[in-house]
């Protein structure tokens, strides 16, 4: 049966929307949650998801139209061939009425003293967007993404601006806290092995420093490229496998923590990827890195060894599956993404890592 | 920028000073100068690496990084005859 997706109310004071973007076209076939367009307010920008899964009828409003909240957005089908009720017939915009909320929605509520029915619903499920979007617009601040909600606990202090790091930081950890579905599991090893090869390795080369972590971060290297699954994400319901390996390798100075990418680092020899990675530490030291060497990151390697840190569970950086964790005490984690890899996928990273494997 | 004329005598003592910092031991004023820092165990590949930009820095230079060898780095001696040879 088709059905109609409403413009939602965004903000309680805004009667109209304006629409900034159709990801979809009739004949789409989308799922439920899906991303199909986005709205913007003088306040806010604000997803539309799909309440059900169907075809794309029609989408009835053009790009940059401002649209009066409750009128029809795109008509939704179990065919894509399905008739769309006639003007005369079309249903009017549903009273408003509780959505169920989110669990993360749910907590949100209960933290600012809310009940569900205070706070329109974008879709069929009230979200955490939709309560930080009537958090935002309740105090007047300006984004629904991560805007100033205030809160009367905060005891009196100051506040500024974020720097771009901790954007970036914030970024990252919010990607993980609305995208990913992050699972985290580790093994025991004998790094003895490893650090004999390493030790090997740099009396041969005569590198001024172990290349330990640096062969280690190539072997997931080259072990990402031989398990595409471990290289990938998911967007919008499918999986996206990348091309090519770009690993990034965490690096803290005395202020940041960056996360440097060495690009096609399946295809470098184990020199090449040492150099390399050695360019990219001393450019963090100097705080020099550019967004290029920050940028695409597709599986990750981090190493909290150096302060003896017996385990470290890191955050996945955005759009990746895996971050391997190396630390002191022969332990060896990594944080996945359950919405791609399983635990025995990660068990078998972590395993492949743990070997010193011939040097390329 | 005019690069000074390197003072050995000086720039062994910048050099001591700054591994004695970076170590935050003792221990590393004790080390001599023909020492292989790598092996003493006062610093690690991190504070080796702060030590090559700290020279860049202090120095005014840049270094290669295949120049990153034991024989240009390994020891303040080490260090100071890579920088009279630049």
């Amino acid at each position: 049966m088709a059905t109609p997706l409403y413009a939602p109310r965004v903000n309680n004071n805004d009667d109209s929307v304006r629409l900034v973007k159709v990801h979809v076209k009739p004949g789409d076939y989308v799922h439920r949650a899906q991303l199909v367009a986005e709205v913007e307010t003088d306040k806010s920008n604000f997803l539309v998801e799909s309440e059900r899964d169907g075809y794309v009828l029609t989408v009835d409003k053009v790009l940059g139209e401002t649209i009066t909240v409750g009128s029809v957005l795109l008509w939704l089908g179990d065919a894509a061939d399905e008739t769309v009720p006639s003007a005369l017939l079309q249903p009017a915009a549903p009273a408003t009425v509780a959505a169920e909320p989110t669990m993360k929605a749910a907590r949100l509520l209960v933290a600012h003293g809310l009940s569900p029915r205070d706070v329109p619903a974008s879709s069929g499920r009230l979200t955490v967007a939709d309560v930080e979007a009537f958090l935002a617009a309740r105090n007047g601040n300006a984004s629904a993404h991560g805007g100033d909600v205030s809160s009367p606990d905060l005891a009196p202090g100051e506040r500024r601006a974020l720097t771009p790091a901790e954007r970036g930081m914030l970024r990252t950890v919010q990607w993980q806290r609305d995208e990913a579905v992050p699972g985290y599991i580790e093994i025991t090893h004998d790094a003895s092995r490893w650090e004999r090869l390493a030790a090997q390795y740099q009396q041969r080369e005569r590198l001024l420093m172990s290349p330990l972590l640096a062969l280690m971060a190539h072997r997931l290297a080259r072990f990402a490229a031989a398990h595409e699954r471990c290289n990938a994400t998911i967007v919008n319901d499918t999986l996206h496998m990348y091309r090519v390996v770009n690993l990034g390798f965490t690096i803290q100075t005395d202020t940041t923590l960056y996360l440097g990418v060495i690009p096609d680092a399946a295809a470098l020899t184990c020199r090449d990827f040492i150099d390399r990675l050695g360019r990219l530490q001393r450019a963090a030291i100097r705080h020099t890195l550019t967004a290029v060497d920050l940028a695409g990151s597709t599986i990750s390697f981090s190493s909290m060894a150096r302060w003896n840190a017996v385990r470290h569970i890191p955050v996945l950086p955005p759009h990746t599956s895996l971050i391997v964790a190396h630390a002191g005490a022969n332990t060896l984690g990594a944080t996945y993404d359950h919405r791609v890899l399983t635990g025995f996928d990660a068990l078998n990273a972590l395993r492949e890592v743990a070997q010193p494997g011939d040097i390329v | 920028m005019t690069r000074h004329l390197l003072n050995p005598v000086l720039a062994r003592q910048d050099i001591r000073e700054k591994i004695v910092g970076l170590a935050r031991r003792g221990a590393a004023r004790s080390m001599n100068d023909d020492e292989l820092i790598h092996e003493t165990g006062l610093l690690d590949s991190a504070a080796i690496m702060e030590l090559v930009v700290w020279l860049e820095t202090r120095f005014d230079i840049s270094i290669d990084q295949a120049d990153l060898t034991i024989e240009n780095f390994g020891s303040v001696n080490a260090m100071v005859d890579y920088l009279e040879r630049l």
